[in-house]
């Protein structure tokens, strides 16, 4: 019964990071510019990330699989913001009018 | 620290025998005092007392949340509006002091979906974020109000 649970949790978490993914992508397309398509890809990296695994993890049960899968989680969390902040850095830095794209605030 | 390496090692060779033990602590106390003496780290002060790592559990755990719900308000604006957003730089001011506490909000920033730091320099961070709405009040997130109660009782000791 709790194995059936599981495996149905497990099911609909990686059915919705699909549709998360799935999502993302769409969002790739359907915004014009590289700072805002960064934030659709971002969408991929947490919450589709998240489910995927979660899913992954309910459908194999609790094993050294599943404690390998949370490794994956730490190294994803802990590279994924720095490449992100990398590439944002590089297109502010290097594009001269940011601000026909985007109001700059200051406060 | 030994620990952890001594738990990775565990989990990366899979299974627990006596030949796995003695190599698993042997590597793990060579990394130990390689991390201490060449690279310098310090780890007492992130997870020296109970109490601070605690705090960095109910951080993580409130960041966790943080993620996912931003991450659902980004896949609606994706859905239901995606040309008539209000992408925003914000350039605003940090209390926080250490560097370390500095990298940890700038990465939070960027984990949530919807918000990227772009550039910290000094005490000011830019952030860029792809709705006004999810610019309000980021000079003053959750994150740095926790962020900052965590830097006060690091200095108080």
């Amino acid at each position: 019964m709790i194995h059936d649970l599981a495996t149905a949790a497990g099911l609909a978490f990686f059915l919705f990071g699909l549709f998360v993914f799935f999502s993302a992508v769409l969002g790739l397309f359907r915004f014009d510019y590289v700072l805002n398509r960064m934030h659709a890809a971002a969408v991929g990296d947490s919450l589709g990330i998240f489910c995927v695994l979660i899913g992954l993890m309910l459908l194999h049960g609790w094993s050294l699989s599943a404690a390998k899968t949370l490794l994956v989680f730490v190294f994803l969390w802990l590279t994924s913001p720095v490449a992100s902040h990398l590439i944002a850095e590089m297109e502010v830095a290097t594009v001269p009018d940011v601000e026909k794209e985007c109001e700059v605030e200051e406060r | 620290m030994f620990l952890l390496f001594f738990l990775l090692w565990l989990l990366l060779s899979g299974g627990v025998s006596v030949h796995t033990c003695l190599w698993g602590a042997a590597v793990s106390a060579l990394m130990t005092w390689f991390c201490r003496r060449v690279l310098g780290y310090e780890w007492h002060i992130l997870l020296g007392s109970p109490g601070r790592l605690w705090a960095m559990v109910r951080y993580f755990a409130h960041l966790l949340l943080e993620m996912l719900k931003a991450g659902l308000v980004v896949m609606r604006l994706i859905y239901v509006r995606p040309r008539d957003i209000q992408p925003k730089l914000v350039w605003f001011r940090t209390p926080l002091r250490t560097d370390r506490h500095k990298a940890l909000l700038s990465d939070s920033i960027t984990l949530t979906a919807g918000t990227i730091t772009v550039r910290a320099e000094g005490g000011r961070m830019l952030v860029h974020a792809l709705d006004a709405p999810l610019a309000e009040g980021i000079e003053n997130s959750s994150f740095q109000q926790r962020l900052e109660r965590m830097e006060a009782s690091q200095w108080s000791k």
